[in-house]
């Protein structure tokens, strides 16, 4: 999952980017507003997290309804250290998903990014993404297939969680790229390939029967249950 | 406008507007009583004269009493009509006048009040900012398994950094607090305290690489030395912070007639008009590219000095350097 922070405190983005980060989310920070709402309209992010006060031309309040009357319905959490019940009014109404006032838990932050990430059908109070067997704790980060626990490094992590979260899609290199790495990451050609190939050691392969991960040639790749 | 205050706005011209038909009614009323007691009398005469100029008609007593009655109730009729009109319009466009006035009584009120909840809402921002700065990074790092002692280091410097910008921020709104309760005056031997934010600003302004300069005309007055000493010093720690490496500022202070004039001038880039503007409301920070290390505190500096200065029936203010170059803030305060 790929999360875009538009924050002018350099401290408080370089300390989420970190913590986002060590959590599994490919972390993108802005520094101010104008490259804040171009971020936000040119690249597929899953979730933005923005401060309402910002220098250049455009605030939280302005990044949100830019996006919205672009039709990036991408949920956004906003961050302010402005607590008034007019202001979080405003906010909630200019498009924005949440609203969180500054200083803020990290642990709670993390929560809010869950509940804001969470799709229909995984409204469930333990946290997983689930298909037909094969699960995710998104608090532990441990997979689970047939009853066993499997261990995931972070990367294999978000990769996993991409997948669950787009069962029976096909999915291009470019789009796992776009949603499991960040802006800054090095990636090669064929990175996306190397990691899948792990994932599959852990997840198809120890098991006798069946697999979920599938390659479309000339594509990408799937989630899908074979026998 | 404030919710508080348009409701406190139609409470009082509804108060307003009650005492105006009040006094309208018990008025009319007084006229209506005495015009048609009058009338009743003038119809009685008017009656027994033509009694005795036509004393050759001979007028059914019942009729003239008839007429005399219809035509006082007609006359009557007509008082209540128009007394109705008058009070109508009066009351009607009384309570447009009752609105306006007061909307005019309110407002300075409104004003006040809203300024002092801006400057809340600055000052608590201004709190919060570096207390999420801290509890993000110590929080982000104790989730760290694998959390080095250079991080550790690191995270402390960073800690202590915005500890500091916490402390001044306190110091500034005691300060405050504290000038707003003693604004008394007193004779200020002005060379004396130039000299001391002289030795005080010459090794600031070595360690910031920028040159300093005072240019003081003043020798004695009469103010309040605690806060022409504060705003000085918030200007110059703005021009610190603002006016870049490099750069010279100018501290200009003189008398005209019975006004103080402090003009603190840099030859740093400026702003543009729109920021100029802006720099006094609330938290503007014009400095995009801010840096590592954040300079806390600048916004509620400008918007403490704006308090100060007002405290004093002065104003503050600032315009482009006097070469185009760079920012001029100027205060003038009545002194004696």
């Amino acid at each position: 999952m790929r999360i875009l922070v538009v924050e002018d405190e350099y401290k408080i983005a370089n300390a989420l980017k970190r913590g986002l980060s060590s959590e599994g989310y490919a972390t993108d920070v802005a520094y101010n507003g104008d490259d804040g709402l171009a971020n936000a309209l040119n690249d597929p992010y899953d979730l933005v997290i923005l401060d309402r006060m910002l220098p250049g031309g455009y605030d939280g309040i302005a990044i949100v309804s830019e996006m919205r009357k672009s039709k990036i319905m991408t949920p956004v959490l906003m961050l302010t250290a402005k607590d008034s019940i007019p202001d979080r009014v405003a906010g909630l109404d200019a498009g924005a998903d949440d609203y969180m006032i500054k200083p803020f838990a990290f642990e709670e932050l993390l929560a809010r990014i869950r509940a804001l990430t969470r799709s229909d059908e995984n409204k469930t109070p333990d946290a997983k993404l689930e298909y037909k067997g094969l699960s995710l704790d998104l608090k532990t980060k441990l997979a689970f297939r047939e009853g066993k626990s499997i261990e995931l490094s972070l990367k294999e992590f978000s990769l996993l969680d991409y997948l669950l979260r787009n069962p029976e899609v096909v999915l291009t290199k470019q789009q796992i790229i776009d949603h499991v790495w960040d802006y800054d990451a090095d990636i090669l050609p064929n990175t996306v390939e190397a990691f899948i190939a792990m994932l599959r050691n852990k997840v198809d392969r120890p098991f006798e029967k069946g697999s979920y991960i599938q390659t479309i040639r000339g594509f990408g790749y799937k989630l899908e249950k074979r026998a | 406008m404030n919710r508080i205050f348009t409701t406190a706005v139609s409470r009082m011209t509804l108060i307003y507007v009650a005492l105006l038909s009040a006094v309208c009614i018990i008025f009319s009323s007084f006229i209506y009583t005495t015009a048609s007691s009058e009338i009743d009398r003038t119809s009685r005469r008017q009656v027994s004269g033509f009694r005795t100029g036509f004393g050759s008609f001979i007028i059914n007593e019942n009729d003239s009493e008839q007429l005399r009655q219809a035509e006082a109730a007609e006359a009557k009729r007509h008082l209540r009509v128009t007394l109705f009109l008058v009070n109508s319009i009066v009351i009607g466009g009384g309570a447009f006048v009752c609105y306006f006035l007061a909307k005019r009584t309110l407002q300075p009120i409104e004003e006040s009040v809203n300024a002092q909840e801006r400057f809340t809402s600055d000052a608590s921002h201004e709190l919060r900012t570096p207390l999420a700065s801290m509890k993000t990074e110590i929080e982000v790092a104790l989730r760290d398994k694998n959390l080095t002692k250079d991080d550790a280091l690191q995270l402390l410097e960073s800690n202590l950094e915005e500890v500091n910008a916490l402390h001044l921020i306190t110091e500034n709104l005691l300060h405050l607090a504290r000038h707003k309760e003693l604004m008394e005056t007193k004779q200020i031997d002005m060379p004396k305290l130039i000299k001391s934010i002289e030795k005080k600003y010459n090794q600031k302004f070595k360690i910031a690489d920028m040159k300093f300069e005072i240019d003081n005309k003043t020798t004695k007055l009469i103010s309040n030395q605690g806060v022409i000493q504060q705003l000085i010093t918030i200007l110059l720690d703005n021009a610190i912070k603002h006016a870049g490496k490099g750069t010279k500022v100018i501290l200009k202070i003189h008398k005209k007639g019975s006004n103080l004039h402090i003009n603190v001038i840099d030859s740093g880039v400026g702003l543009n008009d729109e920021a100029l503007e802006k720099i006094f409301d609330r938290f503007y920070k014009a400095d995009e590219s801010r840096t590592a290390s954040r300079s806390s505190g600048h916004g509620l500096g400008l918007s403490i000095a704006k308090q100060l200065v007002g405290a004093l029936q002065g104003q503050i203010g600032v315009n482009h350097g006097p070469s185009g170059k760079g920012l001029d803030f100027y205060i003038v305060v009545p002194v004696m």
